[in-house]
């Protein structure tokens, strides 16, 4: 391999120097007193050698060896050093910021395609074509590439993904909601170990408050300093939109905000003009904004005019409304009963049915299902037959039915048929050796909570713990019920979606379908694609939003292009490569000594 | 082509300078005509020799009467003889001899004038001539040569030409010797009838010294025949040519000794270095008395 290969036209020097020599030992006549003493010399040649060799003068040698190692060294003659070769591993940044964009159309990724990181590595990469083809080189080279994708975790791609440098960069995708590169960092430094070269490719320069980059780390950055502004948060709830604005430039500037009520899936109602407002933004202000939104069942969008980073100038919201939770009370204590369904009303969270409950309250006997969870209350048959508790009482805070609850001042009297505690049971709230409430999971997934409560000679239900104690279980329930958690996510989060089979597809905004498998009856997402996303649980669907809005992505103000760090080899021009002009060097100067010695010797002997 | 009048003058100049205070050795009985100068024969000089019994036909004059007197025998007093003594210079003026690029043709003119120079002032009758003329005439004063001109192809011919060599003279041959003849014959034949052979062998360092540098390709061109050889000289090549060349100029002393001639060997470009050569014949025993 050669650095810059131009450099062996010094070769043709060989050309005139040959000539010269020809031209030098050409046949000169030289007059002679006689031939008497040459004839023997002339008669010796002849008879001794039939073909005679080529006769080439050692300082012609010698010159043509200097001239020749003095281009090869200028030329920049490098070995490959594979033996030795450490292990290249490509960290590149991942996130939205990548995807900046100045007025000429060009946005960081772009910037650092293919071969840009390798610009620059040494003279010999300082054209874009050598840099692809140093670029080819260390993918043609063991060990094999390693390239790490810095998002909000870090990810190593997989020998497959990485074979060829087309398909690294096409899976380059830079749409994660943030870059963690110290993280990223570690794991290159885990994957390549400790002479790893490392390269960093990202639009920022290092934070000086962040892990320490060895300079032996090649730090490439390609970002821009650009004012933008943009949507950084966004709730919906079922009567409003409040979106935030955040103007991240040096210059005061104006946007206009609009809003517009979509259809289930998010396309644009026909005939909805929508609203906008114009709002006023300081360098570095964020504004928030509400607009009135009743639109149950219909997602809405926000959208501003484009800027640099075109990710965080739109959004979709989903619908958050859901249906309340269908509680039935069957209870033989009448009591009882009526305390329950004035709790349920007083929750908000739940209707009374008398069919297809989601939670049944009883005294009687009744089994949990999955969908049906039982709140089951143990009374006593005869009134003498109860233990009044007044405290203290042991509150596993840590549960849901647990929360918040203070049972300050609560009488509760227990059955003594409470003293027979099932040990599959999960106590929640414990007086003495009496277990007052506990819940338990069936095998089929049902979940019952048992209560042992003599309401007659309690005041729990007049004390203001009982409509926390239950709202506690209709939250508990509701929370249970199938769909997202969260009908908005911010990308970047973690989606949980509860759903009733195993066996799931998930569709992300642009219609590209994947299988997921619920564990728990709940599949964990992870979605960095903005928009309306979709889950398809057997005849169910759940749909939920996948809000791009990453402030510090969005905050270009530390974006660089920038360029530190050297990797120990580089030196030679290439990477993994040694270069061999110092010794051809030291070669050329040991001809050229030789050569003026060759020519001090035969001038003495002259 | 050197044979322009300055560069003779120069050379000729530069010869005698060298020898100014030096003159020609004299062995004893040398031979000639008639002079000034004892030869080693009978003559008719003052210099007493020996008596001998009276011989009929003896000159009268010369019986020593004292001694019949005294020994009642008739006994005649020899004298030696009167000579002049001769000292030929022969020049090999064969286009070898004016290799260009080098001082080899001004050292072979300026060893000539020098030994021309020094012979007269030893009272010799000094001549110099070319070795591979046709016609041999002699150049009795140097300075007043017409040219030295060199001829391609052409070696040394002593005693070759229209005039046979003085019997008994003081023979000189300045001379690179490369020739393609016997080299023993060559001297024997130089040196025959010579009371003294001298041969004073010019050689410019690259006739002796392979070309120093990088390997490389020559094409050699013989000076005198024009032949041409293509030779790869390299360090191989040189150090045999080195080695072939002393052992030829070994071989030449080996010839001159076996010759009874004095070898003296100079390098051209060492003649103008070290007065003219005038060390290396005093050394030889050629030049004495400064």
């Amino acid at each position: 391999m050669l650095a810059e290969p131009i450099a062996l036209l010094g070769l043709l020097g060989l050309i005139p120097l040959t000539a010269l020599y020809l031209l030098h030992r050409r046949s000169k006549p030289r007059p002679v007193s006689s031939l008497l003493l040459w004839e023997h010399m002339a008669r010796h040649r002849v008879g001794g050698r039939r073909v005679d060799r080529l006769r080439t003068p050692l300082s012609y040698v010698l010159e043509c060896l200097a001239l020749a190692s003095l281009a090869l060294a200028a030329a920049g003659l490098l070995i490959r050093a594979d033996s030795a070769r450490p292990p290249l591993v490509l960290v590149l940044d991942n996130s939205l910021s990548m995807t900046a964009q100045r007025g000429d159309g060009v946005s960081s990724r772009e910037r650092a395609d293919v071969a840009r990181p390798f610009q620059g590595v040494s003279s010999a990469a300082s054209s874009r074509k050598r840099a692809e083809r140093a670029l080819r080189q260390e993918w043609s080279n063991d060990p094999p590439v390693a390239v790490v994708l810095a998002g909000s975790r870090p990810r190593s791609l997989s020998a497959a993904d990485r074979a060829t440098p087309d398909a690294v960069f096409a899976r380059w995708t830079t749409d994660e909601p943030a870059a963690d590169m110290a993280a990223a960092y570690a794991l290159a430094r885990d994957i390549g170990g400790p002479r790893a070269r490392l390269m960093v490719v990202t639009d920022r320069a290092p934070e000086p408050a962040g892990t320490p980059i060895s300079p032996e780390v090649r730090w490439r950055a390609f970002g821009r300093l650009i004012d933008n502004v943009g949507l950084v948060n966004a709730v919906r709830d079922g009567r409003s939109v409040l979106v935030e604005v955040c103007n991240f430039g040096t210059l005061a500037t104006e946007r206009s905000v609009r809003i517009l009520v979509g259809d289930a899936i998010g396309a644009a109602s026909a005939g909805d003009p929508g609203r906008t407002e114009r709002v006023s933004l300081a360098p570095g202000e964020r504004k928030r904004l509400r607009f009135a939104v009743t639109a149950p069942g219909r997602t809405v969008s926000v959208t501003m005019e484009g800027d640099a980073l075109a990710f965080d100038d739109r959004l979709t919201l989903a619908p958050t409304d859901r249906p309340p939770l269908r509680a039935a009370v069957r209870m033989m204590d009448r009591a009882l009963q009526g305390a329950i369904t004035r709790a349920l009303a007083s929750s908000g969270l739940a209707i009374a049915v008398d069919e297809s409950a989601e939670i049944e309250f009883t005294d009687g006997p009744a089994l949990p299902t999955p969908l049906r969870w039982v709140v089951a209350f143990t009374t006593p048959s005869e009134p003498a037959q109860s233990q009044v508790h007044s405290g203290p009482f042991a509150v596993d805070q840590s549960h849901p039915i647990g929360e918040g609850l203070d049972l300050s001042g609560v009488v509760w009297a227990a059955p003594n048929i409470a003293a027979e505690f099932d040990p599959g049971d999960t106590p929640v709230i414990v007086a003495g050796a009496t277990t007052l409430l506990s819940e338990r999971t069936s095998a089929d997934a049902g979940r019952s909570m048992r209560v042992v409560l003599d309401a007659r000679r309690s005041n729990i239900t007049s004390h203001p713990a009982w409509p926390v104690l239950i709202w506690n279980m209709l939250a508990w329930r509701d929370a249970a019920k199938p769909g997202p958690e969260r009908a908005n996510v911010p990308i970047g989060r973690p989606v949980r979606v509860r759903v009733l089979t195993p066996e799931c597809r998930h569709i992300d905004p642009d219609g590209n379908a994947t299988s997921a498998r619920a564990i728990g009856g709940v599949i964990s997402l992870e979605c960095n694609r903005a928009g309306l996303h979709r889950v398809e649980a057997g005849a169910a669907a759940y749909s939920f939003a996948v809000l791009p809005v990453a402030p510090a992505e969005s905050d270009l103000a530390a974006a660089a292009t920038m360029e530190q760090g050297r990797w120990p080899d580089e030196q030679a021009g290439q990477p993994g490569v040694h270069s061999l002009a110092w010794l051809i060097g030291l070669v050329a100067l040991g001809v050229l000594i030789g050569h003026a010695w060759l020519l001090a010797s035969r001038g003495a002997s002259a | 082509m050197i044979a322009a009048d300055e560069r003779w003058s120069r050379a000729a100049s530069a010869g005698r300078r060298a020898v100014e205070g030096l003159r020609f050795a004299r062995p004893e009985r040398l031979t000639g005509p008639a002079g000034d100068g004892i030869g080693a024969g009978i003559g008719q000089s003052i210099e007493f020799m020996d008596f001998r019994e009276y011989e009929p036909g003896d000159d009268p004059r010369r019986i020593d009467w004292s001694a019949y007197a005294r020994s009642d025998r008739l006994v005649v007093r020899r004298f030696r003889e009167d000579i002049r003594p001769t000292v030929e210079v022969y020049l090999d003026d064969s286009a070898s001899m004016d290799l260009e690029g080098t001082p080899k043709g001004d050292a072979a003119l300026a060893l000539a004038s020098a030994c021309v120079d020094a012979a007269r002032r030893a009272g010799y009758a000094a001549g110099l001539w070319r070795a591979a003329s046709d016609r041999a005439h002699p150049l009795a004063a140097p300075e007043l040569w017409p040219g030295y001109e060199t001829r391609s192809g052409a070696p040394p011919r002593v005693g070759g030409g229209a005039r046979p060599p003085a019997t008994g003279a003081v023979r000189v041959l300045i001379s690179d010797l490369l020739l393609r003849a016997d080299l023993d014959e060559f001297v024997r034949r130089f040196s025959r009838g010579s009371r003294w052979p001298i041969v004073i062998n010019v050689l410019a360092r690259e006739d002796v010294t392979a070309p120093p540098g990088a390997p490389c390709s020559l094409r050699l061109v013989d000076r005198e025949t024009g032949d041409v050889m293509q030779i790869e000289v390299d360090e191989d090549v040189r150090r045999g040519f080195d080695d072939r060349a002393r052992r030829f100029r070994d071989s030449c002393r080996g010839a001159c000794r076996r010759a009874r001639a004095t070898f003296v060997s100079v390098i051209a470009e060492d003649i103008f270095r070290d007065a003219c050569g005038a060390e290396a014949l005093i050394e030889a025993g050629v030049l004495v008395g400064r």
